[in-house]
């Protein structure tokens, strides 16, 4: 304890420079740079520049991200979020504050009501995108911004196509854009494809509203659906001039459930059907001829899922390809499309295979090919004499089964087919496949990460329960337990033995990295997804996963809520589904236990034989998994209820008491609750000062930080989360509250931060970092009411429950933090360091804890003591040093939660970031890696030089000895 | 002393050895008012033995007089660390509160002499004491004795003054324990 008090106050020197070293970046720190998983009409393959053969993999996520993937390695060639570039949503209630949970940022950012598409020509260098209300077109290759605009009263696009411009080419743009948007009566307009100026307008004065937009080279063609009133599922087709948007002709249609619209170069016709039924209808846009093509077949199998692929030739007769999807099964029927008579006729079907596949559609030469993607293989038809021409084993099924996959065929010689395949599993996995081979794969389902634990090596426990018995037990028994455990030892003593040589020399030979990876422990990352796939991460080999586990049970609003690790077992809780235990080192499924309750947290606490769960409702009420599995009596909670408008106290055990609830203020809310981590071990109980006094910390296990939030202003309050008494409490006026405040509360100090608006007093508008310190009393050396008695209290002591002397600093920073956690070490030891993720950066970054001291002296050098302390003069702006980004170079987008873990070297903190998009992780040394020989040091100078002298010392012993000998015979 | 007569080889004595062994020749009458060079005396050239035991014998200190020369002499001793303390306290002032090898090697020393000195502080006396001042030599020894303290003490004095002594709360503070408190409370993960 002494050594840690003092190895503290070192460190605390040791500490003020850090940054990461040029040779440590893109070797300590992983990132798995995500697009979100693709979706299915908004990914393709596409040559970005006419003068070269190479495409790229373009697509726009569920997360609103459109990237290029280059197929070669799988790598980001490009990305940039659209939602991004979106003008703010209003917010939506006044004097309540927006609010900041999941479903709404979903809404808000994700697939929601705004549709995604994604548009691209051959040779035409850009790819048009569109968003919510905008429409943008990206450079091909690099990804920059072409043009951009905006609908007016950010009225959402409906759908989006080119047309061939018709102007000349080498001055301006091959192609044109035209876009469908409105809500009720929709606006065509063509978009000039170089400036994205209006070339023409159309409006729809209906009301009907609008649905899809297809065209062909002749014509545009604007599907809208007439108000359920007047005629319900009735569809009204226009078609359009290109030149002048002037309206040709128009028929209405009576459709179904499901509806596609596709377009082709010279025909676009539309299809629908009632699910599950085993008819689909088609028209070809233009005409009023209404086709019913058959889909049955022999077997009497429930149609699951029915989808539409467009086959397009140039110049050739289109065709469709319908992919149905049985429970069992999956087989696909293929038509062919007269664009003259508009009439559809079949051409064949395509076997009938077991189990989940997917359809490709590609060209070659002209013609149509078609490709099936089962678990198994994959086999190429080419339309023509409508046989298999080609056929590749897969090595390795996909995960979860095939999702959407896109295909680019080659055909070299006659019948040497060569395919490259892009799938995109169920599981949320994207591949890509050369002849049936995988070349990468991209985990796209970590976009996804809503919940991430820390799975600790299991082999060591044993080892350290014993020495925990050892160390607390009296000397003497603890000395023979311990003289029995190494005589038990000796057993490996002979294989031990046997194994040293080659231990020595690959003890020699291994690399620092190796040698630094045992040190750390071996530890794993299982990370949950809200899409319910289970994925463990290897942080010791750059992130690479090691198992992934797919819950094929749960259906799409199961959210995994919570990871519990114990023993090597993983337990998820996902609400509104059940628990599921998995093996942590294997992944392989241990339980689940499916109960379809509803819950919002998990709180574990210790059992009288296991630790139990309890599950959180939404109104903040305990409740254990297990009615006759409890915690032990007098264990207490705090919960919060779902609305945020309370925050509740619970002691639970055979029978649960609400001790206290914490309401917010009438038109505020409760926006956070933070309470130290779980593991979060304190060196020194003070804080030695100058001139060697003592200021005790303020430390309470059960301390309990939250933020109520209101329009315009917010406030702090530090609760005792026994009694529910408040501690301390901050008020500040004219604060941005739709912005995050984030938290975080160690050892004894807080630190939050906000967007400060002007008022007043301040006429600046900034953001601020407040950091507050507890301690027990104002004046050194003195424990407080409580006294210097080392002995426990009850919190329900009268007169247990005191107030900390609290002392505050503010800083001005530069950028804002959307999320705050602390590095954590064993000990506590080293000294520690503020986590942020900066989200107008894209960057994490780690202010070190001494540049946040709140006793540093204010408009006056420090003296000679307080120098001493490490404190200097307090400046009111914090710069953001470069040092402090451990992201370093690399853009981490999207992180909304940063963990942190110890690891067996004290001076070492294992770092992992997730949420948004990106998942990225590194491991810290906030006081440099004190414990570790640097990468300096060289083991093979030491040895040599040993050797050198023992071998120097053993020639020149005889000489030496003679010489003496020598000596003594001439006296 | 005939020169060329012997014959027997025994070489002559060389003459300083004659001069040495024989006194001076007796002055000329003439020559007793000149005064004899300085530093010479033609009593001590001939040999002191014979002189000074010509010369009448000094009476012998009686016990009490040797008593009281080294009740003296005891003295002395036993005041002379007391000497060094002001040479002492300005080394220690000027050799700084820094952790560094000159001021430990001095504060080493600080404590190792009057240590040893203590230790020693018998034998340091044994010659000077007798049985007629044996009483008194107690009180020296304690003055002695009381003097290495007052070097110790500056020795402590100093090492205090190099923040070594666990004097001040920030040493204790590691061996205090932390308030444990009976309830914990457990939060949602």
């Amino acid at each position: 304890m002494r050594l840690n008090a003092l190895l503290t106050l070192f460190l605390s020197y040791v500490s003020s420079v850090h940054a990461i070293l040029a040779d440590e970046a893109y070797h300590v720190d992983y990132h798995h740079a995500l697009l979100g998983i693709p979706q299915a009409e908004t990914t393709f393959f596409h040559q970005p520049s006419s003068s070269s053969n190479a495409s790229l993999l373009y697509t726009i996520s569920e997360k609103a991200i459109i990237g290029a993937v280059n197929p070669k390695d799988g790598s980001v060639v490009w990305r940039q979020s659209l939602a991004d570039s979106l003008p703010e949503p209003p917010t939506v209630v006044e004097d309540v504050v927006k609010l900041p949970n999941e479903e709404q940022q979903r809404a808000l950012r994700g697939i929601g009501p705004a549709k995604a598409g994604l548009l691209a020509e051959e040779g035409s260098g850009f790819v048009v995108s569109y968003y919510g209300s905008a429409v943008s077109a990206w450079d091909a290759m690099n990804g920059k911004l072409a043009w951009q605009r905006f609908m007016p009263q950010g009225q959402h696009v409906k759908s989006a196509q080119l047309i061939p411009s018709g102007r000349d080419v080498s001055s301006s743009s091959a192609v044109d854009v035209v876009v469908l948007y409105g809500t009720e009566g929709g606006t065509v307009t063509r978009l000039d494809g170089s400036s994205g100026a209006v070339v023409w307008e159309y409006e729809d004065r209906s009301g009907a509203s609008p649905r899809y937009l297809a065209s062909t080279k002749k014509s545009i063609y604007y599907v809208s659906e007439q108000s359920a009133v007047l005629a319900a599922n009735s569809m009204k087709i226009v078609s359009l001039n290109t030149e002048n948007g002037r309206e040709d002709k128009s028929h209405v249609l009576k459709t179904d459930e499901v509806v596609t619209v596709s377009s082709c170069p010279n025909v676009a016709f539309i299809s629908w059907h009632e699910r599950s039924s085993r008819s689909m209808k088609v028209n070809v846009l233009g005409s009023n001829k209404v086709n019913t093509l058959n889909l049955e077949r022999s077997n009497e199998e429930e149609i699951e899922a029915v989808s539409v692929l467009p086959g397009c030739g140039d110049s050739s007769p289109s065709h469709i390809l319908v992919h149905v999807q049985t429970r069992n099964g999956v087989w696909a029927e293929v038509f062919d499309i007269d664009s003259d008579s508009a009439e559809v006729r079949k051409a064949y079907s395509l076997l009938y295979l077991k189990g989940k596949g997917a359809f490709a559609v590609s060209i070659v030469d002209e013609k149509p090919h078609f490709t099936r993607i089962t678990d198994f293989e994959i086999e190429l038809y080419s339309f023509a004499p409508g046989i298999m021409v080609a056929r590749w084993p897969r090595n390795q099924p996909s995960f979860g089964g095939p999702g959407h996959a896109q295909a680019e065929v080659v055909l070299r010689g006659q019948s040497n087919y060569a395919i490259r395949i892009s799938e995109v599993a169920k599981g949320g996995e994207w591949t890509l496949m050369r002849n049936g081979e995988l070349v990468w794969s991209r985990p796209e389902m970590l976009a996804n990460v809503v919940a991430a634990a820390w799975v600790e090596d299991v082999s060591g426990e044993a080892l350290a329960h014993e020495l925990d018995f050892e160390g607390h037990e009296n000397p003497l028994r603890a000395y023979t337990h311990r003289l029995k455990r190494h005589l038990r030892d000796l057993e490996y003593l002979p294989a031990w033995l046997q194994q040293l040589p080659s231990s020595a020399t690959s003890g020699l030979l291994t690399s620092k990295a190796e040698t630094e990876k045992g040190l750390l422990g071996h530890k794993l990352l299982v990370v949950a997804t809200s899409t319910g796939q289970h994925v463990a991460l290897d942080p010791a080999k750059a992130g690479a996963i090691k198992w992934k586990r797919l819950a094929q049970e749960a259906s799409d609003e199961a959210r995994a809520v919570s990871l519990y690790v114990h023993d090597g077992v993983v337990t998820s809780y996902v609400n509104k589904w059940g628990i599921m235990t998995i093996n942590a080192t294997d992944g392989r499924d241990i339980s689940f236990d499916q109960s379809d309750a509803h819950f919002t947290g998990v709180i574990i606490a210790p059992g009288p034989v296991a630790p139990v769960a309890y599950r959180i409702s939404r109104d903040g009420q305990p409740k254990p998994t297990a009615i006759d599995d409890v915690a032990k009596d007098g264990t207490y909670l705090v919960t919060r209820s779902a609305s945020g408008q309370d925050v509740q106290g619970w002691m639970v055990g055979r029978s649960n008491i609400k001790l206290w609830t914490f309401s917010s203020a009438a038109g505020s809310r409760i926006t956070n609750v933070v309470a130290r981590p779980a593991h979060d071990p304190v060196s020194s109980i003070g804080k030695v000062l100058g001139d060697r006094s003592v200021l005790y910390k303020y430390l309470s296990p059960n301390l309990v930080l939250i933020t109520s939030a209101k329009r315009g202003s917010f406030t702090i309050y530090l609760l005792d989360s026994i009694t529910g008494t408040i501690l301390y409490s901050a008020t500040h006026e004219d604060a941005d509250t739709s912005s995050p405040i984030p938290s975080v509360l160690s050892e004894n100090w807080f630190t939050y931060s906000f967007f400060g608006t002007s008022d007043a007093k301040s006429p600046s508008k900034c953001h601020q970092l407040v950091i507050v310190e507890l301690y027990e009393s104002p004046i050194p050396n003195d424990r407080g009411p409580l006294g210097s008695s080392s002995a426990n209290y009850s919190s329900f002591y009268p007169g247990s429950i005191t107030k900390p002397h609290t002392i505050t600093q503010s800083f001005v920073i530069t950028q804002s933090i959307s999320h705050m956690s602390v590095t954590q070490t064993a000990q506590g030891i080293t000294s520690r360091q503020l986590l942020c993720t900066l989200p107008d950066l894209n960057a994490i970054i780690a202010i070190p804890r001494y540049l946040l001291d709140p006793r540093r002296p204010v408009d006056r050098d420090p003296t000679r003591e307080e120098a001493e302390e490490g404190l200097f003069r307090y400046s009111p702006v914090l710069d953001l040093d470069p040092k402090f980004f451990l992201s370093h170079s690399r853009e981490v987008v999207g992180i909304q939660k940063i963990i942190s873990a110890p690891t067996l070297l004290e001076s070492t903190s294992l770092v992992f970031g997730f949420g948004g998009l990106d998942v990225f992780g590194t491991r810290v040394t906030p006081s440099k890696a004190f414990d570790v020989l640097g990468k300096g040091f060289n083991k093979l100078a030491l040895i040599g030089t040993v050797a050198a002298l023992g071998l120097g010392t053993a020639v020149l012993a005889p000489m030496v000895r003679r010489k003496a000998v020598e000596r003594g015979w001439k006296l | 002393m005939g020169v060329g007569k012997q014959s027997s080889p025994p070489p002559p004595p060389p003459r300083w050895a004659v001069e040495l062994n024989n006194p001076p020749p007796s002055r000329p009458k003439n020559t007793s008012n000149i005064p004899d060079p300085p530093g010479f005396s033609a009593q001590r050239a001939i040999g002191g033995k014979q002189k000074t035991s010509q010369l009448p014998a000094r009476k012998p200190p009686t016990q009490e007089e040797t008593d009281i020369l080294k009740l003296k002499k005891s003295w002395e001793i036993a005041l002379a660390p007391g000497k060094q303390l002001p040479m002492q306290l300005i080394m220690s002032y000027m050799s700084g509160n820094s952790l560094q090898i000159f001021s430990l090697m001095m504060v080493a020393m600080l404590f190792k002499g009057p240590l040893q000195a203590i230790a020693a502080t018998n034998s340091t006396f044994t010659k000077l004491e007798t049985e007629g001042n044996k009483g008194k030599m107690i009180l020296v020894k304690a003055t002695f004795v009381g003097m290495q303290f007052m070097l110790l003490a500056l020795g402590v004095w100093k090492i205090g003054q190099m923040g070594l002594l666990p004097t001040t709360q920030s040493d204790w503070v590691a061996f205090e324990g932390e308030r444990i408190c009976l309830e914990k409370a457990y939060f949602a993960t």
